[in-house]
């Protein structure tokens, strides 16, 4: 058997000059797309809606044809079985065989990926572990779950082939805050184990805290995008207690200090504009060394909201 | 083949308790019927294909439509084996039933008629095995090819096409009609009245036919499995 994750420099994606028309649509779904992921990646997929984030995610796991251009996934061809033996999926609509109780469902995903049966009782468990998922709930029908267990159970079908790539599609969408978390530590986790991440999702904090790498779709064309990038600009909200005693008139002094700039200003809040993580962190000191009690500083929009909108692909604009 | 989708297929089949109540009930009423009418046909050649169609009915269409297949299709297991697993599931437990069905008929025929036919025996369990095989495959190709129960709406249009056809025949006393009506049913349900002659016997050329549309349905079922691209578009939830 070709052992994909064998080959030395073998990229984890690589697609070039891929195109994707749809009968039924006019306008092709994607235009000309490449672009490479080395392994071990956290790679961040948004774009409006519309924007060919689902019909590229569909192509890649082989699940849709290309019309032109060509994908290989640890340099094969992707949805075949070898392929397929390195993957692990998460759809966005978890639709799964709600007959099944959980653990035959993740039981039946071990055996279909081709996983040793030896291992799959202790497999199982580990996967439902590293999701969190409650015993009780993994005797229970699928079809009795809630969104969130629902996506617990999507993460942990994904995870137990022990895939070496992974899609996530929409992974957090119309989960609670503990499923948000869930997600990101995961993600977290993976990244150190040296799995392959594609995620696509339109909650661009999260895209941003968890990626190494973005790509911004947009009518079907790509953009690769800079973030986590120190140096970035970004605009500050700070609130601090109202206090007879400390006064705020370092704040001024304080914001110039760091080469930033005011934007608003209140009684007991304002709105500041750094032009780097250092700077912020500068100006959080020089604040509270100049005797502001001060209780929030929180960047008003992530790094690639902005750029999202610089890009002029607000999610309002680009709704199908 | 891949065993786990075999017993997968058969659990989930089993699962709905509509599917099971109206399989139950395809396998028992000929009995009741066997009680009160002699002939063995009769009873039974009207309902055994149906636990075929019962069993196989939606087989894909209702995983395309339910966004099953989109998650099993990333696994290493192919499109044709994938398939092929699952008719063979559901061919085999249709024809144990349909066997089953057929021997507590003749022992119902035996016991109250003392009715036995031993030369016949052998051409009915062929004929049994074949229309099972045959209409889960042809119904694998139409589940292949739409969506939900697509499969069991166009099966069910073409075999009251096929009744009707038989009937215009019959009323109007043409050949033509006749067999126009009987063709179509025997492609819908390869095999299907191949024994249901006076002495019954199997025909080579019926037995080639009937295994040559089963091959067909499968090759075909397969083809377009391969082709077809799996969009949440026609997702359910």
């Amino acid at each position: 058997m070709l052992r994909y994750t064998d080959s030395v420099g073998v990229p984890a994606i690589a697609v070039s000059g891929l195109t994707k028309r749809y009968k039924d649509k006019p306008v092709p779904a994607l235009r000309d797309v490449s672009f490479q992921v080395e392994p071990g990646i956290v790679l961040g997929l948004v774009g409006p809606n519309g924007a060919g984030k689902t019909t590229l995610l569909g192509c890649l796991l082989g699940l849709l044809f290309p019309d032109e251009g060509k994908i290989e996934i640890f340099g094969g061809a992707p949805g075949t079985p070898g392929v397929n033996r390195l993957v692990g999926y998460v759809p966005e609509r978890l639709s799964f065989d709600r007959w099944m109780t959980g653990q035959a469902f993740v039981a039946y995903h071990h055996a279909l990926a081709g996983r040793a049966r030896a291992t799959q009782r202790s497999d199982v468990a580990e996967a439902f572990d590293r999701v969190g998922l409650e015993p009780s709930a993994r005797r229970r029908r699928v079809a009795t779950y809630s969104r969130g267990t629902l996506q617990r159970l999507a993460l942990s079908q994904a995870l137990v082939g022990k895939p070496r790539i992974l899609f996530l599609d929409e992974p957090t969408s119309g989960v609670d805050p503990s499923g948000v978390l869930l997600v990101r530590r995961l993600l977290a986790d993976l990244k150190t184990d040296g799995v392959t991440v594609l995620f696509n999702s339109h909650q661009l904090d999260q895209v941003e805290r968890v990626s190494d790498r973005v790509l911004f779709l947009r009518e079907g064309r790509l953009e690769d995008v800079p973030v986590s990038s120190a140096d970035s600009p970004r605009t500050l909200s700070l609130r601090w207690l109202a206090d007879v005693d400390a006064g705020t008139d370092n704040l001024g002094d304080a914001v110039a200090a760091c080469d930033a700039e005011i934007i608003e200003e209140a009684a007991t809040t304002a709105r500041v504009r750094v032009p780097s993580d250092d700077a912020a962190a500068r100006l959080v000191s020089a604040l509270v060394a100049g005797g502001i009690r001060l209780v929030e500083a929180a960047p008003v929009e992530a790094r690639l909201e902005s750029l999202f909108r610089v890009s002029g692909a607000s999610a309002g604009k680009g709704a199908a | 083949m891949n065993f786990d989708v075999c017993k997968a297929t058969l659990r989930e089949r089993f699962s709905n308790p509509i599917r099971s109540a109206t399989l139950l009930g395809f396998a028992l009423f000929p009995i009741p019927i066997a009680l009160v009418d002699p002939r063995p046909n009769s009873s039974t050649s009207f309902f055994h294909p149906l636990l075929a169609v019962t069993l196989a009915s939606g087989i894909l269409g209702l995983e395309f439509s339910s966004g099953v297949l989109a998650l099993v299709f990333t696994r290493p297991v192919s499109r044709r084996v994938y398939a092929l697993s699952k008719w063979v599931a559901v061919t085999a437990t249709a024809v144990i039933l349909s066997i089953a069905q057929l021997l507590a008929v003749l022992l119902v025929l035996r016991v109250r008629y003392d009715f036995f036919e031993p030369e016949a025996l052998g051409p009915r369990l062929v004929e049994r095995v074949l229309v099972a095989a045959g209409t889960c495959a042809v119904l694998l190709l139409f589940s292949a090819l739409g969506s939900g129960l697509s499969d069991l709406a166009v099966w069910g249009l073409a075999s009251i096409a096929a009744q009707t056809l038989r009937t215009i025949g019959f009323v109007n006393r043409d050949d033509f009609w006749i067999r126009l009506g009987e063709s179509l049913q025997f492609l819908l349900a390869p095999g299907w009245g191949m024994s249901s002659g006076a002495s019954p016997e199997v025909s080579p050329l019926d037995l080639l036919a009937a295994a040559g549309i089963t091959a067909a349905a499968l090759g075909l079922a397969l083809w377009v499995l391969e082709r077809r691209e799996i969009t949440y578009a026609e997702v359910r939830v």
